[in-house]
């Protein structure tokens, strides 16, 4: 168990480290940073000072090494358009994420999950059809303009709920299921695919056999096994959900951290763009890696693979 | 055509997309008025069938009196060479990248692969503002973030086919003949992978063009004055309130696209190799 930990967070650093260097050279790309911070009437022997105390007269590779020092030591630099640290503004905007995040992947996961399993069960009825056309048409359909024809109907003409913004619960639940959609469809699929290929093994049909109800055959016996890709797809959602939430904020007015990465764009806000870029490719880096050390604990198989 | 093969024929994606691509490749001859031309003594009016709608408009207007209906034709072409472009892009680099991976092993597999680590490890959409906050908005962000996000998908499952394909007992034959690891890859495993590439694409077009409205929608993509899905989009959500059809019947467009190629993709899939239910 040891060294598949040690091999697993090997591989977990290597990943950051390569995020890092994308970061670094999207950053290098984006422009020359001394301009937008010395501002446009600064004369070149003040661009040249600022350029030294950033350290940019000296070569990229040890500007990179600097850089990747700063961030692990905590420093993200500075915004530009809020002249604070960007881990601060950051921050502040992270509790609005996880709050939909977090609503929408248990949306997500209990709709996703139930439906998946009726269909299975209804395999080939009327029942099957509908829920698989949900599926597919949901996994049609861009998050922005579902989060818009949702506004329309039940803001614009019914107003029932808030267009936009953050507040009590009646905010929460436009966005929320917005961002649901997508991975409730794809948890549906995979949830169905897997719980028909389970009630069609071996064990299942000796349980049949045996005469045990078959209510008890699928909550108790199937559905253990038939979860274990549903539970690997659900972390690959976890991530499609942080990029969604992007748009599906972006829309709502939603004061989280992807509509601070959107706005960031239109103020030319680069360190936030990229330390949030980083900060969430660690954070998905990391929930992985605990994700394959669970699974690599439940079923061995995976850590001699 | 017998009955069998009429009933097992993909009605539904073709029927989905037939207009689409038909509207891609001539779509200037359809356009019921020019697509750009502003008609500022008629913004915003609804679609025909609705009062105050004209009939020569049939989905109404913009909010600069430009034709609905000639702009969502005119943004099938946009969107669709743009997705296009992107995923064939993305295929031929993620393709060469996997096979090699698979096929050589060693270092370059496990260069290869922690690069799709990182890539897999950045979500789509904050991906695409990095790469637009390091080269501005425009058509060349859309294509190079498609090609970035979706040439890793290519290498992660032809690697693996590849893996499987090398210990065939026809790729240890070829060695015996002589044969070069080039003319391997190209001669016996890249034939054996057309039925996954086909599958990856139809499947990775539908997710292409839903990236691109999107990086558009945020105002990385596209820009005024052309006419794509996305934009009109973009453009429609300021006047969510007072012209409906602009956002609405643009997203229906893409829905329907994208509905046609996920479909077609699944159909590809059952039809070529049961095996592949995974992707």
């Amino acid at each position: 168990m040891l060294s598949f930990f040690l091999r697993r967070l090997k591989l977990a650093l290597i990943t950051i480290l390569g995020v890092t260097l994308i970061v670094f050279v999207a950053a290098r790309l984006s422009g020359d940073v001394v301009y937008s911070l010395v501002g446009d009437a600064a004369n070149t022997e003040e661009i040249d000072t600022m350029r030294r105390q950033l350290g940019l007269d000296r070569p990229v590779w040890m500007q990179y090494f600097t850089y990747v020092g700063n961030v692990a030591q905590g420093d993200f630099g500075r915004s530009i358009r809020y002249q604070r640290p960007v881990t601060d503004v950051i921050a502040e905007r992270v509790p609005f994420t996880v709050q939909l995040g977090l609503t929408a992947f248990f949306v997500s996961i209990v709709l996703g999950v139930s439906l998946g399993i009726l269909a299975a069960r209804t395999r080939g009825s009327f029942v099957d059809g509908a829920v698989r056309t949900i599926a597919v048409v949901g996994q049609s359909m861009p998050h922005f303009w579902i989060g818009m024809m949702a506004i329309l109907v039940f803001a614009v003409t019914l107003r029932w709920l808030p267009t936009s913004g953050a507040g009590g619960l009646s905010h929460l639940v436009m966005p929320a299921l917005t961002l649901a959609t997508f991975p409730m469809a794809a948890i549906l699929r995979i949830t169905r695919s897997s719980m028909l290929e389970t009630l069609d093994a071996e064990y299942v049909k000796f349980l049949r056999v045996k005469g045990l109800a078959e209510r008890l055959i699928v909550w108790k016996h199937a559905l253990r096994n038939a979860l274990i890709p549903v539970i690997a797809l659900s972390g690959i959602q976890l991530g499609n959900l942080l990029g969604g939430a992007v748009i599906v904020e972006t829309v709502f007015s939603w004061p989280g951290l992807g509509n601070l990465m959107v706005e960031s764009i239109v103020s030319r806000d680069y360190p936030v763009i990229q330390s949030g870029v980083l900060m969430i490719a660690v954070f998905l880096i990391s929930l992985n890696f605990l994700v394959d050390l669970i699974f690599g604990l439940i079923d061995p198989r995976i850590r001699y693979g | 055509m017998t009955w069998q093969s009429f009933r097992r024929f993909p009605w539904i994606p073709v029927l989905l997309l037939a207009p689409v691509v038909i509207c891609g490749l001539a779509g200037p001859l359809f356009y019921p008025h020019d697509p750009t031309v502003v008609n500022l003594l008629a913004p915003r009016k609804p679609p025909a069938w609705l009062p105050g709608g004209d009939p020569s408009f049939l989905l109404g207007t913009d909010h600069f009196g430009r034709d609905l209906l000639s702009r969502l034709i005119e943004g099938a072409r946009v969107t669709l060479m743009v997705a296009v472009l992107g995923v064939v892009v993305a295929a031929v680099i993620g393709i060469s990248a996997g096979m090699v991976a698979g096929y050589f092993g060693g270092w370059i597999d496990n260069l290869v692969m922690r690069i799709v680590d990182v890539k897999m490890s950045i979500p789509t959409i904050l991906l695409t503002i990095l790469i637009g906050s390091a080269f501005g908005g425009g058509l060349v962000t859309i294509i190079a973030s498609i090609i970035f996000v979706f040439w890793a998908d290519y290498a992660r499952v032809i690697r693996g086919e590849t893996l499987s394909l090398r210990e065939r007992g026809y790729v240890a034959l070829a060695k015996v003949a002589n044969c070069s690891s080039f003319t391997i890859l190209l001669r016996h495993i890249l034939p054996n992978l057309f039925a996954t590439c086909m599958v990856l694409f139809s499947l990775q077009l539908g997710r292409a063009l839903i990236v691109e409205a999107a990086i558009t929608f945020i105002g990385l993509g596209i820009q005024p004055p052309a006419s794509a899905w996305g934009l009109l989009i973009a453009e429609g959500r300021n006047y969510l309130a007072t012209a409906w059809w602009i956002p609405t019947f643009a997203g229906l467009a893409i829905t329907m696209t994208v509905l046609g190629t996920n479909l077609l993709g699944d159909w590809l899939r059952d039809a070529l190799d049961p095996k592949l239910r995974q992707l």
